[in-house]
């Protein structure tokens, strides 16, 4: 009798699926108002850090682009005021505080569009404090982060300035100290900040059209791909960033951030003109910068970083490139040429002659209809630290104390924001992992950190929070603990399907399948609900979370 | 339970492979039992990649130490202080000399790999690295001769040593090229061959073998899985993974999880019942503790090999923080002296298991770097040493000749960039032969192997 009920939903369930995809498949543009509380909870899923129903009512009721304005208008919530918090208490400074402070803000900031794309930002301008020197410089991270999110909807040639004068990706790429040439002496400018900034930051290493597809050069014996650049190149652009120290600095030499409150890691670089290459000089082999721009005598190391960075920003390449990063954080590992020449056409022109503008290319990537409807093989594996962020936004995961003792994410996750083994992130956005996902041609960066290893260590995570960390689950539960709010799903104990559907719905953007609910609901069938005593509801409802959280579907957002 | 992994495989053969011949799996694993009976699997052999992510700085690694080119040397780096003083180089005497006539020593933070040199345990391959053709530095100025694609470039140079091929955006590594032909060589064929202690990476990526990943503390048990009170939740969870995922990335997901579940119990089983080992590895640094938790688990996992069933494997080891843009002197010391007394520990446990003769470890990496400095560091160079350490190795030699430490000078690629005289073909090639590979299959897997003629070019001898 129970079965044929649950076989009846189900079957209730396909029809009403396949109703929507058959609509999501037409030829109308995609409505600006979510049709249902799942699709409204899918674009939060790809636009914050995660759902929760207030946020899921207001986009139904204004719209993805009003929502989107709203956001857009927010100022930044700051990493660094946290950190005044901690030392404030006082309790030293640790990085494990600035990770503190960005899941305070990513579950808990009211500006979610900004702090979501101010970590995939992170991800793109990679820093990280596994580098000795950074691992000191706890403020100067955080102060980095506060840059990232600050600029995240401003031009992308300022933000690229920022993230080049900044101390810390300074010392990260070692363009802090950067002399000029000592032909003497053997010393000419160092080639890491030249070489990283265009093949990671800006354009990459190979022309492309604006649809991201590789410029093909008619040569023999098969047609190529374009350089972008070669070494003389980067020899050029790293002559160009020579002459640069922290900001706090009076000389050049002999000097480092200074102590005791590291002034010059939080605020950012100075030029010293003494120690800046200008032409001509004889052992420059080449001043030729990008698209054969011949840099001109003379100058300051301000004005000649402002003609390198304008010859870099107005790259053809920028567009796709950074265009296509974000697309992959925020959406999908492989958008179709089609949607990132949309998003390159944005970024060349928002609309009002302006180029670079990263609000209207953010505006633009959340509404393209390749974002707003599902199907073929649309979608990212969601990053595993993510998902952890998510449970805890949706169900209002706190601690009494109001800290966010969450160290250490990449014992579990192997990741942590800020900190990534080099400055190729955590994984790369060409990664296929062998298998039907390499002979589909179909790029998957975040499984690069998926193994056999890290998706059980995940699993187990989660696993932790979905039985021990709800409110409820201890008796007397410590104040230094984050527990998130469980209750209004263990309200619908006593009808497992109702409990998968609102869980669908807030975890999965409404997308889980017939088939996993079937799953879910047996599953739950088979737990004793003792009639009057909540205990039986919590624990269908952590065992059903723990199901979710560990499962396929729920790992790729779609 | 006296079902085994190996019986469980072979009765489910006998009773027409049900649990598996509709998957690829399946048709892999019958492939390999069958190509099992027809084969030589006695003699058990291990390759250990350690890959020094970042481009390790070769030129102060292995020093010229004798007058003329220790002061090429020196004078190129002498700016910043960045040369290694002579009378710290610790000296070793290579068995085959330079046509040079010149000396080399080592790091002085490598003490252990002197003494493996000398013990002849250790051997030295001079300026190899990635190329296409053989060329010169006239050639290499005037584009004559074509280069690795994105020479320089880290990614782009790590997945040319990973993989030995320029066109190496298909990301199959020469070992998992080496895996796919040498799977079939272990009976059990659930588990792969290849297993990484550093995550997912191009080396040990087959066209089928793919590695499976270990981590320092063993496999890791799913603990809502094994743990389980009721069967039930055992079986939703496998539910989940048996669905009929519509995304790709779905099944991927299942299958990797599905992998994790499925050989966790048998290698767990395994390391529990092999004896412990007595080699202390050491952990005095934070380096030190990266790479021992590695390659302890390495050498646990070889002294498994009985129970893992295995005859061939090839381990995959990473570090990172070799690329010396700045603070190169303390940062290349603490690393060199890490590597050395971890793989000196690593190979005395080799020697505890009876398997020194078995088991051949050998470096890689980005690429060397800059003769010239840029200060307190180095850039992205090209060629490099690299050492090769085991019972099996012809070592106290240095194979190859030794780049010309002068700036500008015939090995200068002209910005201090050292160009490579042995390519990666060929040292890959030496190193798969001896895992056991046929010249057939050696061509195979280095299929540009041929483009190098010189005598020798095939094998570079440094393997008995």
């Amino acid at each position: 009798m129970r079965i044929r009920t649950l076989l009846l939903l189900s079957l209730l369930y396909t029809c009403s699926a396949q109703a929507q995809i058959i609509f999501q498949n037409g030829f109308e543009p995609p409505s600006d108002i979510p049709a249902n509380d799942g699709e409204a909870a899918r674009f939060l899923l790809q636009a914050s850090f995660g759902p929760t129903t207030a946020e899921i009512a207001r986009v139904r009721q204004i719209g993805y682009r009003a929502w989107i304005d709203a956001e857009l208008a927010k100022p930044a919530s700051l990493q660094k005021p946290y950190l005044d918090f901690i030392a404030g208490i006082p309790e030293p400074v640790f990085q494990n505080a600035r990770l503190e402070a960005w899941y305070k803000n990513s579950i808990t900031g009211p500006d979610q569009l900004r702090q979501r794309v101010a970590y995939a930002l992170s991800q793109i301008f990679v820093t990280s404090d596994l580098n000795g020197e950074l691992n000191n410089e706890v403020y100067g991270m955080a102060i980095y982060y506060d840059l990232l999110a600050t600029n995240a909807f401003g031009r992308y040639r300022d933000l690229l300035e920022n993230v080049t004068l900044s101390p810390i990706m300074g010392s990260y790429l070692s363009m802090i100290a950067n002399a000029k040439p000592n032909v003497a002496l053997n010393i000419r400018p160092d080639e890491n900040y030249a070489r990283e900034i265009m093949q990671l930051f800006s354009i990459g290493l190979i022309k492309l059209n604006p649809n991201g597809t590789p410029q093909l050069s008619g040569g023999a014996p098969i047609p190529t791909p374009i350089p972008t650049y070669n070494n003389n190149t980067i020899r050029a652009f790293a002559h160009v960033f020579t002459g640069w120290h922290f900001g706090n600095c009076t000389e050049f030499e002999f000097c480092g951030p200074g102590f005791p409150l590291a002034i010059g890691a939080r605020i950012p670089m100075r030029g010293f003109a003494s120690f800046h290459h200008v032409e001509p000089d004889a052992d420059l082999l080449n001043n030729t910068l990008l698209d054969g721009f011949a840099r001109p005598s003379g100058g300051t190391p301000e004005a000649n970083l402002d003609i390198a960075l304008d010859n870099i920003a107005n790259h053809p390449n920028v567009g796709p490139f950074i265009g296509r990063r974000l697309i992959q954080n925020l959406i999908s590992s492989n958008p179709s040429p089609e949607y990132i020449a949309r998003i390159t056409a944005v970024f060349d022109n928002n609309g009002s002659g302006v180029r670079g503008d990263l609000a209207a290319v953010v505006k633009a990537i959340l509404l393209d209809p390749e974002a707003r409807t599902m199907g073929g093989n649309r979608g990212k594996l969601r990053e595993p630290i993510l998902r952890e962020v998510a449970l805890l936004r949706t169900f209002n995961g706190r601690s009494a104390d109001n800290r966010y003792r969450l160290h250490n994410p990449e014992f579990p996750y192997a990741q942590a924001p800020g900190r990534a083994n080099s400055v190729f992130n955590f994984y790369q956005p060409d990664y296929r992992l062998p298998g039907e996902v390499t002979s589909l041609n179909l790029y998957s960066p975040e499984f690069q950190i998926t193994t056999e290893t890290t998706i059980t260590t995940a699993s187990n995570e989660y696993l932790v929070w979905s039985f021990l960390y709800h409110i409820g689950a201890w008796t007397n539960p410590p104040a230094d603990r984050i527990f998130f709010d469980l209750r209004p799903a263990s309200a619908l104990a006593s009808n497992p399907g109702n409990m998968a559907d609102y869980f669908s719905v807030l975890l999965m953007g409404g997308t889980m399948s017939a088939q996993m609910r079937t799953v879910l609901v047996n599953y739950s069938n088979t737990i004793p609900l003792t009639a009057g005593n909540d205990s039986g509801g919590r624990v269908r409802a952590a065992e059903m979370l723990n199901l979710i959280l560990t499962s396929p579907e729920f790992s790729v957002l779609k | 339970m006296k079902l085994n992994r190996r019986n469980f495989l072979a009765s489910s053969l006998t009773a027409g492979a049900a649990p598996f011949a509709s998957s690829a799996l399946g048709s892999l694993l019958l492939a390999q039992a069958a190509a099992a009976q027809s084969r030589d699997i006695t003699g058990y052999k291990a390759l250990v990649c350690v890959f020094l992510a970042g481009g390790n700085d070769a030129l102060n690694t292995v020093i010229p130490r004798s007058n003329s080119y220790y002061n090429s040397y020196s004078n190129a780096r002498a700016g910043a202080g960045l040369a290694i003083p002579q009378n710290t180089i610790l000296p070793i005497t290579s068995s085959i000399s330079q046509s040079s006539g010149e000396l080399y020593g080592l790091h002085p933070a490598m003490p252990e790999m002197q003494q493996l040199f000398a013990a002849n345990r250790c051997a030295i391959v001079a300026n190899v690295g990635p190329l296409i053709e053989p060329i010169t530095r006239n050639q290499f100025q005037s584009s004559s001769v074509p280069v690795p694609p994105q020479l320089f470039s880290h990614s782009d140079q790590q997945a040319f040593w990973q993989t030995s091929r320029p066109d190496s955006t298909a990301r199959i590594g020469w070992g998992g090229r080496l895996a796919d032909l040498l799977q079939a060589a272990n009976t059990n064929g659930s588990l792969s061959m290849s297993m990484t202690l550093a995550g997912n990476n191009i080396f040990q990526t087959g066209n089928v073998v793919q590695p499976y990943s270990v981590g320092g503390n063993g496999p890791v048990q799913r603990q809502d899985y094994f743990n389980a009170e009721s069967a039930s939740r055992r079986a939703a969870i496998d539910a989940l993974l048996a669905q009929s995922h519509a995304h790709p990335f779905e099944r991927a997901f299942s299958q990797t999880q599905r992998r994790s579940l499925d050989n966790y119990q048998f290698v767990a089983n395994a390391l529990a019942t092999a004896p412990p080992l007595t080699t202390v590895f050491p952990t005095g640094t934070e380096n030190d503790t990266r790479l021992s938790r590695q390659l302890s688990m390495v050498a646990r996992l070889i002294r498994a090999r009985t129970a893992l069933d295995q005859r061939k494997q090839i381990y995959f080891v990473q570090v990172g923080g070799y690329d010396f843009h700045d603070r190169q002197l303390a940062e290349q010391a603490s690393l060199l002296g890490s590597l050395s007394r971890c793989l000196k520990a690593f190979y005395d446990s080799t020697v505890e298991m009876g398997v020194a003769s078995q088991v051949t470890t050998f470096t890689a990496s980005d690429f060397g770097r800059t003769l010239s400095i840029n200060g307190d560091g180095t850039d992205h160079g090209w060629g490099a040493e690299h050492f090769v350490i085991g019972g099996a190795v012809n070592g106290g030699s240095i194979y190859g000749a030794m780049p010309v430490p002068v700036t500008g000078g015939v090995d200068d690629a002209g910005w201090g960039q050292i160009i490579p005289k042995i390519a990666t073909d060929q040292y890959a090639a030496t190193l798969a032969r001896w895992l056991g590979a046929s010249e057939a299959q050696i061509d195979l897997i280095l299929p540009r192997l041929g483009v190098f003629p010189a005598s020798g070019a095939r094998n570079l001898g440094f393997l008995a």
